[in-house]
């Protein structure tokens, strides 16, 4: 009866739409929201501007052979770069000394092992820190801190701090005191940050790069917007 | 073939983030549907492919819906309590987080949006498409009917039906029976 067509009934006696459903239209999109997306869209415009920019620098400054030549030699420079970074990638980014940002994406993933670091005088800030990068406590964006967990990976340091929602979700912020190499994911400019993101099914990672360290915020279940904005306020 | 201008979110977004509420049934899962529609949206350039541009993104704001409330269902429901709506209602007078309620006069009127948006949320799941893509996106039966996947006269017959539901759920007997969040109109 769902996918039926309307019944003689329904054609003499169509019900219009409630009245309460017109105050819909008086509901707006929250200042935060709106301020999110702008900026998002603002850095979409500005990425997509400089590609065309840069295409009309490639086309006013010499022939299609000379565009050719360029087009075939960046292609032989990716496949050479390719082929090198297969010889040495463990798989996830990470060179045979470095680890890649997808396996520490791991970690921030893993239960923490410590309590959760206090919050500093002012509410913004943990005592948790990594180098001169602080820890947020992201209590005004709905998180609170839970748990904190330190780790040497292939020699590298790590420190990670988990946060929880009201709802239960959890995400995993880590810092690595190194530029660990990453690859594959998108970069995307986010509320004027420059972040990248990693596509790994169901967890949703991104990372950046702050103070010579990488950071990387991990979470299963979460959007990938709600993770680009903490990060935002982060990076 | 025409792109989407990224600025049409902006243009669209209130209008996205009542198709979001709708679907989700809680503001708080709209504000993370519409900044995940927007982030894979904006991910690349995108063809229109003859579609208007509302109808474009009224589409990737549902499949990006379906691709995630499987692991989001999982989750308790959340509908705005009566505080929550009040909170939201302070908040967005101190300008910090200007919120849905903050706009709509009274927190009575940001309950009653909460809540209609929750009768809506609660229809059975080919009615609530058929009514969020009419009543609350705005499109055409044509467009609505393409979105959906199926035909016009289909999509007139589970507007009327889950017009008739809503109207009902929101029927003062059917007020004083309980909070929106304890109704179900399936």
């Amino acid at each position: 009866m769902m996918d039926d067509d309307m019944t003689d009934d329904e054609h003499t006696h169509p019900v219009d739409a409630p009245e309460a459903l017109h105050a819909l239209d008086d509901v707006v999109a929250p200042d935060s929201l709106r301020l999110a997306v702008g900026e998002a869209v603002a850095g979409a415009q500005r990425a997509l501007e400089r590609r065309r920019a840069a295409r009309g620098r490639l086309w006013r400054g010499g022939t299609l052979g000379v565009a050719g030549a360029v087009i075939a030699s960046l292609l032989i420079v990716i496949v050479l770069a390719f082929m090198a970074q297969k010889l040495i990638d463990p798989g996830d980014g990470g060179t045979a000394a470095a680890p890649g940002v997808r396996s520490v994406a791991s970690v921030a993933l893993r239960a923490p092992s410590d309590p959760a670091p206090a919050a500093r005088p002012g509410g913004e800030l943990l005592t948790a820190q990594a180098g001169p990068i602080a820890f947020p406590t992201w209590m005004r964006a709905g998180w609170h801190a839970v748990g904190a967990r330190s780790d040497t990976i292939r020699g590298y340091e790590l420190q990670t701090v988990f946060y929880a929602d009201a709802s239960g979700r959890r995400i995993g912020y880590a810092i690595a005191d190194a530029q660990l190499p990453v690859g594959g994911g998108q970069v995307v400019t986010w509320r004027g940050a420059r972040l990248r993101v990693l596509d790994r099914g169901a967890t949703s990672v991104v990372t950046w790069r702050r103070d010579g360290r990488t950071c990387i915020l991990a979470g299963r279940g979460v959007p990938v917007g709600r993770l680009l904005t903490l990060a935002s306020y982060a990076a | 073939m025409a792109r989407l201008d990224p600025q049409a979110l902006v243009t669209h977004l209130d209008r996205l983030y009542r198709v979001a509420w709708a679907l989700c049934g809680s503001r708080e899962e709209a504000e993370d549907l519409v900044q995940e529609t927007a982030a894979r949206v904006l991910a690349k350039p995108r063809r229109l492919h003859g579609q208007d541009e509302l109808a474009y993104l009224v589409r990737a704001l549902r499949n990006t819906f379906l691709l995630t409330r499987r692991t989001r269902s999982r989750r308790p429901r959340e509908v705005a309590t009566l505080d929550q709506v009040e909170s939201a209602e302070v908040r967005g007078a101190g300008g910090v987080n200007g919120a849905a309620a903050s706009r709509m006069g009274s927190p009575a009127a940001a309950l009653e949006a909460s809540e209609l948006f929750a009768a809506i949320a609660s229809l059975p799941e080919e009615f609530r498409h058929a009514l969020v893509a009419v009543d609350v996106a705005g499109l055409s039966y044509k467009e609505a009917a393409e979105l959906v996947g199926t035909r016009e006269a289909t999509i007139a017959s589970r507007l009327f039906r889950a017009r008739e539901r809503v109207a009902q759920a929101l029927a003062p007997e059917a007020r004083g029976e309980g909070s929106a969040s304890a109704r179900s109109l399936r």
